[in-house]
């Protein structure tokens, strides 16, 4: 098995694996944290003016995109929007993302693609429609569903102005699908990694149509791989992928939660039942991780003490994940402090799709909610918060939003970079003013940074991050009890190899870096058939020290469904026979002397003891006895016989 | 082998419950009970399977693997409290989530029924109800469960588009397989979606056969048929009553009458009867991704089961004038308020009455379509039926047309008819054994059907010899003609293989190649070779007309008449073998025979052969051997 990292991301992910002349990709991540290094930009503006009045501005693009300058050599803009070469220009407003690094990829030779979450497919556009990548693409559910929304959510804050023409497309496909050498891991080391514009709305439709959408613990029999989802108690919907060859199971841990009490289906740790391999992605080390009943006490502080001073809240985040409970935990901890009564607003393209889905996708949240949903009652507190109006959604904070709308209040806004969406309007709206807080959950983006943007803020600044991702220590205690093979660890996140191995001793710890590429040692040893009854009752086994042997003789019939071994109708003359056991070579003279009469046998014997030669003569018989080997010579057939009868007699006929 | 026998829904329609053995000495003979189903038409003990057939002293848990619910109608699941909590089975049960979501209501409503109005004591509680579904382990489509961890017994789920979280269910214990559809629809309709199954090939598949003989015309053209109904009646003034029952059907004609009323602009008032309708459709707004493609793709604009002209029902409106339509349940008329309705309406001609269901024999539903005039609806009262009755099938089965589709998809080797009429089941019966080539069965409750399986046992091929395997055949091509028939190649289906077969206490058995064995420690195969003389007496050779001017070496003229006598006799006993021969010596496999190194003045070698081989192939040289001896005597 090979495995290549394709991202230098930590947190987009996309893995190149073959394994038994298969190659698949195991997520398609796209590289955001870019955008900060772009100014926000106000999505409400832009969208009303046409597409042909934003004019084009010749950028001193060095004083724009920071990066440029550090990563000249690694980051390229995509040649679409780049005609000049030199003097670079981009449309104003426009976002440029980094995928993995795709460029050295023959697409007609990925078999398959895995999506472990809603947050990991974001790249998966640039392949179903700009490369001849014809495969399958596997996800359950839950992410086909969020990660639709999610990459319309990207492309309504960071594309649309860009959107390009037929042409554009035609073009970017072009650039796209040059083909690699078509053996895809090797030598191809890129020097730089194109930047792209993003995709279209279009495109997302097309992309996500062509996944297949599967359940947890659904079989998929690809070629001589099978292919498990487990849950990975991350989001609804989060996988970790089980991978079996029949006779060894790899398991690829990527963004996954132990933590206990919240709303997904919790970590399953049968994915780890009897693995050999396990690569682990996605994992985080922040030190500054809190308990999380800790953080989300310390969150309802921070917010009924702004609210109590007439202050708003606004929490830049992503419409998923733990926004959900964030949203359920807040709602009851005002409702307890008698803040029960403050609107809470969730305002993204896609916020009304994702509250919605979400308390639909019951089957995928843990017990507790899924007894609700047998009441039934709403899986999704968020859900009873929004019949009761105290919980609205908008797609923008526009003029829809002024009925429903009053202060003091929580929002929930994105997008997390605060380079766009409604978090922007709601910044410019309450930034100078210190009794509003700006909290920060998310640690994607420096929050930093992100605020920098902005000047002269007045606005109260928290950062509580909730990563509920699992750390190195974590992953670490998991694999204890399993004791697999070999474990595969990201090297960006990784301080001391050492500590890890000696905290699992009988597991193989190694690193993986971005681009490398790792050869790890499969067991494929065996790959399983049937055999019929018929053949069955053919074998007469013998017992042979610890074991039963026999000679099988059959035939293998092919059929769509499996393969089968069914009874030989060739002769039995062509059916081989095989002799095990040690020859006792005193036993042979013996033997040999008794049996021919009036025979004189003598004994040669090697230098180093391995091989011997016993001498007969009249008749005269040349018998060699090499470690497994044996020559037998006569002069006619008839002490052939003898000799033979001898021999066979020492040994286990098979 | 592979045994089934129904222990209700043989012959009939009710009261499901079908039992299954399957499994051989290489898993364990495993024991799966599909659905647990109640008869409507009964009120004693007929009314539930018999389970002493199980066991007689009530050891179910030991004899039972696991329970399978199809779906959440009584006549499926009706049963269970009944056989978890007063007979005492402990195992897991299976069914998926809107099953185990909606199965409580409805026994819970069964209960009362049963307790509360007719006063039956010896009845499952509430109490009961919710023991039994706390034992249940929801599944979801496509997830393959492994019973009790036992990864010789697999289950699957398969969208059976019949109600709300109707599943079809695939078994498998080791090669052998069995699919049970529970009550299916191959028809998409307004909610829900169409059943559909991958060509799994099963041993057995069981199904049901409620519509066995029917043909359906196009739902669009019942469809219209049901509004134009509904819209004549109340037009002239008349009430309709529709007897359905609260979940399922329901949802579909509601869904038919709102969009109808809403684009005719209809200001007739509809009503829906049974307090839990508000609770049922809480269900569907949930489980949403039971439903249609459409439902879901269109649900956060607006959710269809949010029903704007459809309003509760409450029982003073019985007696009010004027045009109406309601909902009412339950769908037989059996009892309850449809039945309380329809004594009402049913003495007047302008009223309507619309069946959209299958009705149980015995039941008032049933004597109503069979057209009775005069109707005894409980003991002491008859009514008049002046009324018109109207039969609609839009009940959620698949019509022959569909059976047979179903039958094509999955591709079985058997066929189990049940849930369903026996006439009708003979009909289907002959049909698919016509049509499929498979044998079909129709057992009555009680009588097992046993049905040889292929017994296979699971094997580990090294991958090498595999491989080795795979790559080798060649196409054959038919070289003594002058041109290639292209349409004789066909591809390679059955190939030749040999090793060594290996087994292991506790493991599963191993074939592999022989060059394997040898290396492998544990399996010191010995190589021989071996190497003599065969003598023979030159005269009679050259007593043979075709060696008598033989002017060369004695020999080759030994080796020419061995090789025909050999080619000879082969021709019949191992026509496939490769020969190979030139002037002085030919070959078979690794036995060779040729002329000796030494020379023609040697006494030992002057007129003898050599012969070689090596000791695998020693079938095949004794043979050899055995010939030459024949043909060429000392």
């Amino acid at each position: 098995m090979k495995v290549k990292s394709l991202s230098r991301d930590l947190r987009s992910n996309c893995l190149l694996i073959k394994l038994k002349q298969m190659n698949f990709l195991i997520d398609c991540g796209i590289i955001t944290t870019d955008f900060l290094n772009f100014s926000p930009r106000d999505n409400l503006s832009s969208r009303t003016q046409p597409l042909s009045s934003i004019s084009t501005e010749i950028d001193g693009i060095n004083n724009d995109l920071g990066w440029n300058q550090n990563e000249a050599k690694r980051i390229k803009l995509d040649p679409s929007i780049e005609p000049n070469g030199v003097n670079a220009r981009r449309i104003r407003g426009q976002f440029l993302v980094e995928a993995p690094e795709f460029s050295g990829i023959d697409w007609s030779t990925i078999d398959f693609i895995l999506i472990t979450n809603y947050k990991q497919i974001l790249a998966l556009p640039y392949v179903t429609e700009y490369t001849d990548f014809r495969g399958k693409i596997y996800a359950t559910e839950p992410t086909v569903i969020f990660g639709c929304q999610l990459m319309k959510e990207f492309v309504h804050l960071f594309g649309e102005s860009t959107m390009s023409s037929s042409m554009n497309g035609i073009e970017r496909f072009r650039s796209l699908s040059t083909r690699g050498t078509s053996d895809i891991f090797t030598g191809f080391t890129p020097e730089m990694n194109l930047v792209r514009s993003l995709y279209s709305l279009d495109d997302v439709q097309n992309c996500v149509d062509k996944i297949q959408q599967v359940r947890y613990e659904e079989i998929l029999s690809l070629f001589e791989l099978q292919i498990t989802a487990h849950s990975s108690g991350y989001c609804l919907g989060g996988t970790n992928w089980l991978i079996d060859n029949e006779s060894e199971k790899i398991a690829v841990i990527s963004s996954s939660s132990t933590i206990a009490n919240l709303h997904p289906l919790p970590f399953s740790k049968s994915v780890l039942d009897n693995v050999s391999i396990v690569i682990l992605n996605n994992l985080h080390n922040n030190k500054d991780n809190l308990r999380l009943e800790s953080t989300f006490q310390n969150i309802g502080k921070i917010v009924a003490k702004v609210l109590r001073d007439k202050g708003n809240v606004l929490f830049p985040c992503t419409m998923n994940g733990i926004m959900f409970d964030i949203i359920d935990i807040l709602g009851k901890h005002l409702n307890a402090v008698g803040l029960g009564n403050i609107p809470f607003y969730a305002i993204s393209p896609i916020a009304e799709e994702s509250l919605k889905f979400s308390n639909i996708s019951g089957e995928w949240m843990c017990e507790e909610r899924q007894q609700k949903m047998y009441m039934p009652e709403n899986p999704m507190a968020h859900k009873d918060m929004i019949d009761r109006n105290l919980l609205f959604y908008a797609a923008r904070a526009d003029s829809s939003l002024q009925e429903i709308y009053h202060e003091p209040c929580v929002v929930f806004a994105g997008h997390p970079s605060l380079r766009s969406g409604a978090t922007i309007n709601f910044i410019r709206k309450w930034g100078n003013n210190s009794k509003n807080c700006i909290i920060f959950t998310e640690s994607e983006y420096d929050y930093k940074e992100a605020m920098s943007a902005f000047e002269d803020l007045q606005i109260m600044t928290e950062y509580i991050p909730i990563d509920i991702r699992l750390t190195v220590e974590e992953a670490t205690n998991i694999l204890q009890e399993s004791k697999p093979r070999q474990i595969l660890f990201p090297r960006e996140i990784v301080e001391d190899i050492n500590s890890i191995q000696q905290l699992l001793p009988s597991s193989l710890v190694t690193l993986y870096g971005h681009l490398n590429i790792l050869n790890i040692a499969i067991n494929s040893q065996y790959t399983r058939l049937y055999m019929s009854a018929a053949l069955a009752s053919e074998i007469y086994p013998i017992n042979v020290g610890q074991s039963k042997l026999a000679v099988v003789k059959a035939k293998l019939r092919k059929s769509r469904k499996e393969d089968a071994l069914i009874p030989s109708d060739e002769s039995n003359l062509l059916k081989s026979k095989y002799f095990w056991g040690k020859i006792n070579i005193l036993e042979l003279m013996n033997q040999l002397n008794q049996q021919i009469y009036g025979c004189r046998v003598s004994l040669e014997q090697d230098m180093d003891n391995s091989k011997w030669t016993v001498y007969v003569e009249s008749p005269k018989i040349v018998i060699k006895i090499n470690n497994n080997k044996l020559i037998i010579k006569t002069e006619d057939n008839d002490t052939r016989k003898i000799v033979q009868d001898i021999l066979f007699k020492q040994l286990v006929v098979l | 082998m592979i045994k089934i026998v129904p222990l209700g829904a043989g012959h009939d329609v009710g009261r499901s419950c079908i039992l299954v053995s399957i499994g051989d000495d290489s898993t364990g003979i495993k024991n799966i009970m599909f659905d647990c189903g109640m008869h409507m038409g009964y009120n004693d003990d007929r009314r539930f399977p018999d389970f002493s057939y199980i066991s007689k002293s009530k050891r179910f848990t030991e004899q039972l693997d696991c329970i399978i619910i199809s779906h959440f109608h009584l006549d499926h699941c009706g049963a269970l409290p009944f056989f978890t909590e007063m007979c005492g089975y402990e195992g897991p049960i299976y069914m998926t989530h809107p099953t185990k979501a909606i199965c409580p209501i409805l026994l819970e409503d069964y209960r009362k029924i049963t307790v509360e109005r007719k006063g039956e004591t010896n009845f499952f509680t509430s109490q009961m109800i919710k023991d039994c579904m706390k034992k249940v382990t929801a599944v979801n489509l496509h997830q393959t469960i492994k019973v009790n961890g036992d990864n010789d017994l697999e289950i699957k789920a398969y969208y059976a588009g019949h109600v709300l979280g109707a599943a079809m269910f695939y078994v498998r214990a080791g090669t052998q397989s069995v699919i049970y559809t529970g009550d299916y629809n191959m028809t998409p309709d307004r909610h829900l979606g169409a059943a559909w199954i991958d060509r799994v090939q099963p041993d057995v598949l069981i199904t049901e056969s409620t519509y066995a003989t029917t043909i359906r015309d196009s739902k669009r053209a019942r469809e219209r048929d049901f509004l134009k109904k509904v819209h004549d009646c109340v037009a002239q003034g008349g009430k309709v009553l529709i007897p359905v029952f609260a979940l399922g059907r329901a949802q579909e004609l509601c869904i038919l009458i709102e969009t109808y009323w809403e684009r005719n602009n209809l200001d007739v008032p509809v009503y829906f009867s049974a307090g839990m309708t508000e609770r049922a459709n809480d269900y569907y707004k949930l489980f949403i991704n039971w439903t249609n493609e459409k439902i879901k793709n269109t649900f956060v604009n607006r959710n269809m089961f949010d029903f704007k002209h459809i309003k509760p029902w409450e029982r003073q409106f019985m007696d009010l004038p004027g045009a109406a339509v309601l909902f009412a349940t339950p769908g037989m008329l059996h009892i309850g308020t449809s039945l309380e309705v329809f004594k009402k309406w049913a003495p007047h001609p302008k009223n309507m009455v619309i069946m959209p269901g299958y009705c149980v024999a015995g039941t008032v539903g049933a004597k109503v379509l069979n057209g009775d005039k005069e109707v005894q609806v409980d003991a002491y009262n008859k009514i008049q039926v002046k009324l018109q009755v109207k039969n609609l099938s839009f009940s959620a089965h698949a019509d022959a047309k569909g059976i047979m589709q179903l039958i094509k998809q999955c591709d079985p080797k058997n066929v189990i008819l049940v849930h369903g009429e026996k006439a009708k089941m003979e009909f289907l019966q002959d049909k698919i054994k016509r049509e499929y080539r498979v044998p079909c069965y129709a057992p009555a409750n009680g009588e097992t059907i046993t049905i040889e399986t292929s017994l296979s046992i699971p094997i580990d091929v090294s991958v090498d010899l595999y491989k080795r395997t795979m790559a080798s055949p060649k196409l054959k091509l038919l070289l003594n003609s002058d041109k290639i028939d292209l349409t004789k190649i066909g591809p390679i289906d059955e190939i030749p293989i040999q090793g060594i077969l290996t087994m292991d206490q506790g493991q599963i058995p191993r074939l592999i190649d022989v060059e394997e064995a040898i290396r492998d420690a544990q399996l010191p195969l010995l190589e021989i070779d071996f190497n003599t003389l065969k003598k023979f007496d030159p005269s009679h050779l050259k007593n043979m007309n075709e060696y008598r001017n033989f002017q060369k070496d004695i020999r080759l003229a030994a080796i020419d008449y061995v090789y025909k006598s050999i080619e000879n006799v082969i021709k019949k006993d191992i026509p496939n073998i490769e020969l190979t021969k030139n002037l002085s010596q030919f070959k078979l496999r690794s036995v060779l025979i040729s002329i000796p190194e030494a020379s023609e003045k040697d006494e030992n070698t002057k007129n003898a052969l050599k012969i070689s081989w090596n000791s695998k192939d020693q079938n095949l040289a004794d043979y050899l051997i055995s010939i030459i001896d024949d043909v060429l005597p000392i």
